[in-house]
């Protein structure tokens, strides 16, 4: 009997951690606000739900909703469960020959990114298979020899869309972390090729050989270029700075590797929560709402320090931001750029909730 | 002389692809092809040789036309950019230039035909034929862009019209072929309002199937029609004299 109750005890213990930790590194009052904020983000999600388990008959957006829902630190209600089985048979009813988990002919390797990543939260044994095809897919997609393509060339080993060659910052941190998200084999040179391409989006001539290399760290989101949206060059910009961090800490680098502190010190000396740092636009928006969650969960601080000698609790503030944002209804909408589809209140709730998922873990 | 017309559509596919920079370094590998394909495919009908004595003759001038505009572009592109195109991906694009370029000029033959009817002047007929092909292959071509922002307005009630939008579109189904995503194209990504919408491109089963209908279609239904203009024969027997029929 004692024995039983020691280890329900520690079995706790294990299960309320990173509640604990959540808790620990925010104000009590935010974060019950961000938990509300939440439940009404999955409510408004769940009602988005079509008959079939889809959202709007994509796999992009249905991958987002699984993890939407799978990844709530309070676990999967029973009541939801089913919904969720739907949306994982959904998603693997589009499944293809080739391996892509996708519904349309383009976009390939982001849709498959996503979805293997939803597939896996759902720890379904079942869809161990087209998780495996999924991986061979998207490794298939990163730019190498297959494609003609050398070490030297500076499209070597990021990955795109998957309509074509083109590779872009955005494109591999998701392939990434699907790699990592389905437990892909951490010695498979994919990883190696990766961190060739990633080194090359980081504006700091020590580690990135090419000519428009700068200095500050931050990264930018294909060689050479960036969207016209974000005024082109290769200036560093906030989203593909997040997603270049991420991507640095999902290949292995260390945290103390100086690629690594340096990007973490543009984020955070850059760091605003009211546009895309380093575009003065709101355009994606969310995307890095979500990925500045991602990030900052996984690099692990409770606190920083921004350019202007400034303390931020991460946790604290963006929580703050998203419940700021939240409509009445439970959604998130980019009310002042529809880029990124982010006008989609589907798309911007389900990267808000796994925003504040990331929050209150 | 049609030696002289291939000569001079090289020269003017070499000019062409200088002047939109598709010879400069940088430009990915499938968007090359896309490029390439999409100037030989506009250059070839205003070159055309004009339609043949016979109709077998003109068939073969269609077809052998066709042919080399894509033997062109195949050349083209083996010689493009620093060490040239491996024959796997110049395949698939060249072949479907050359699906386009039987229907395009199957179109300028017939054109050609119409206005050899009404016009004295066969030099004229050929070369207005040519230039109607090209036209409405360039009009087809940029569907997406000035369709665009029409099945955007209608997709809300109709949201296949954005596929189809981008599926009539010959540049469409060169991309396709090339591997390349074509309204992600930076030009393209700017100028053309689906590339931010929900969209499918066609797939290149779907693509080969309508062409191969249509030329199959453009073979058959002048034989159908000749074998219904020829006059009658034997519809009714000759009988013996005397005997009533």
């Amino acid at each position: 009997m004692t024995k039983r109750l020691f280890f329900a005890l520690l079995a706790g213990l294990v299960l309320a951690a990173p509640a604990a930790q959540a808790a620990d590194e925010m104000n009590p009052q935010t974060r019950a606000k961000a938990q509300q904020a939440l439940d009404s983000g999955l409510k408004f999600l769940k009602s988005k739900q079509a008959a079939n388990g889809s959202v709007a008959n994509s796999v992009g957006l249905t991958s987002l909703w699984v993890r939407a829902m799978v990844e709530n630190p309070a676990g999967v209600a029973d009541a939801d469960k089913p919904a969720v089985e739907r949306a994982a048979a959904f998603i693997a009813s589009k499944a293809n020959p080739d391996g892509s988990i996708v519904e349309i002919k383009h976009d390939e390797s982001y849709n498959t990114a996503v979805a293997i990543t939803a597939l896996a939260l759902t720890k379904n044994p079942k869809y161990a298979p087209l998780i495996a095809s999924g991986q061979k897919f998207i490794t298939k997609a990163q730019v190498g020899e297959d494609r003609g393509f050398m070490p030297v060339d500076n499209w070597y080993g990021g990955l795109g869309y998957g309509g074509d060659e083109r590779p872009d910052l955005s494109n591999t941190y998701i392939a990434l972390e699907s790699l990592r998200k389905t437990s892909y084999d951490p010695k498979d040179p994919v990883w190696q090729k990766a961190l060739i391409f990633v080194n090359r989006m980081q504006n700091r001539s020590e580690s990135n050989d090419q000519k428009y290399a700068g200095n500050d760290g931050g990264f930018l989101y294909s060689p050479a270029y960036n969207p016209p949206e974000y005024g082109g060059g290769t200036k560093s910009y906030g989203t593909v700075t997040a997603a270049g961090l991420i991507s640095l800490l999902f290949i292995g680098v260390d945290k103390a590797d100086p690629r690594v502190q340096d990007a973490h010190k543009w984020l955070t000396t850059n760091y605003t929560l009211d546009s895309n740092p380093g575009t003065n636009t709101k355009g994606g928006l969310f995307y890095f709402y979500n990925a500045l969650g991602k990030v900052m969960y996984v690099y692990g601080d409770k606190e920083f320090v921004d350019g202007r000698g400034q303390r931020h609790n991460w946790r604290n503030e963006l929580a703050e931001r998203l419940v700021l944002l939240q409509d009445a209804n439970g959604s998130w909408i980019n009310k002042e750029s529809g880029l990124w589809w982010e006008d989609k209140p589907e798309l911007a709730t389900a990267w808000s909730v796994i925003a504040l998922e990331q929050v209150l873990k | 002389m049609i030696a002289v017309r291939w000569a001079v559509l090289a020269a003017a596919v070499v000019l062409m692809l200088v002047a939109f920079g598709a010879t400069v370094t940088g430009l990915q590998p499938s968007a090359l092809r896309v490029a390439v394909t999409a100037i030989v495919g506009l250059l070839a009908p205003l070159f055309w040789p004009g339609r043949g004595a016979t109709a077998a003759r003109t068939a073969l001038r269609v077809a052998g036309w066709s042919l080399a505009a894509a033997c062109l572009a195949a050349i083209a592109l083996r010689l493009a950019g620093a060490e040239g195109q491996p024959f796997p991906r110049i395949f698939p694009a060249c072949a479907m230039l050359m699906l386009i370029l039987l229907v395009t000029h199957a179109l300028a033959a017939g054109v050609e035909r119409h206005w050899r009817g009404t016009s004295a002047n066969a030099e004229l007929s050929r070369e207005a034929a040519g230039r109607t092909a090209a036209i409405v292959l360039a009009l087809l071509g940029s569907a997406p862009l000035w369709l665009g922002p029409a099945a955007e307005l209608i997709a809300r009630r109709q949201a296949w019209l954005i596929d189809a939008a981008i599926g009539v579109s010959p540049l469409t189904h060169l991309a396709v072929a090339s591997g390349n995503d074509l309204l992600r194209n930076p030009w393209f990504y700017q100028h053309a309002n689906l590339a931010a919408l929900r969209f499918s491109y066609p797939g290149p089963s779907s693509i080969i199937l309508f062409y191969g209908t249509v030329v199959l279609a453009l073979a058959v239904i002048p034989l159908a029609s000749r074998k219904l203009r020829r006059p009658a024969k034997n519809v009714h027997p000759i009988l013996p004299d005397g005997v009533a029929e």
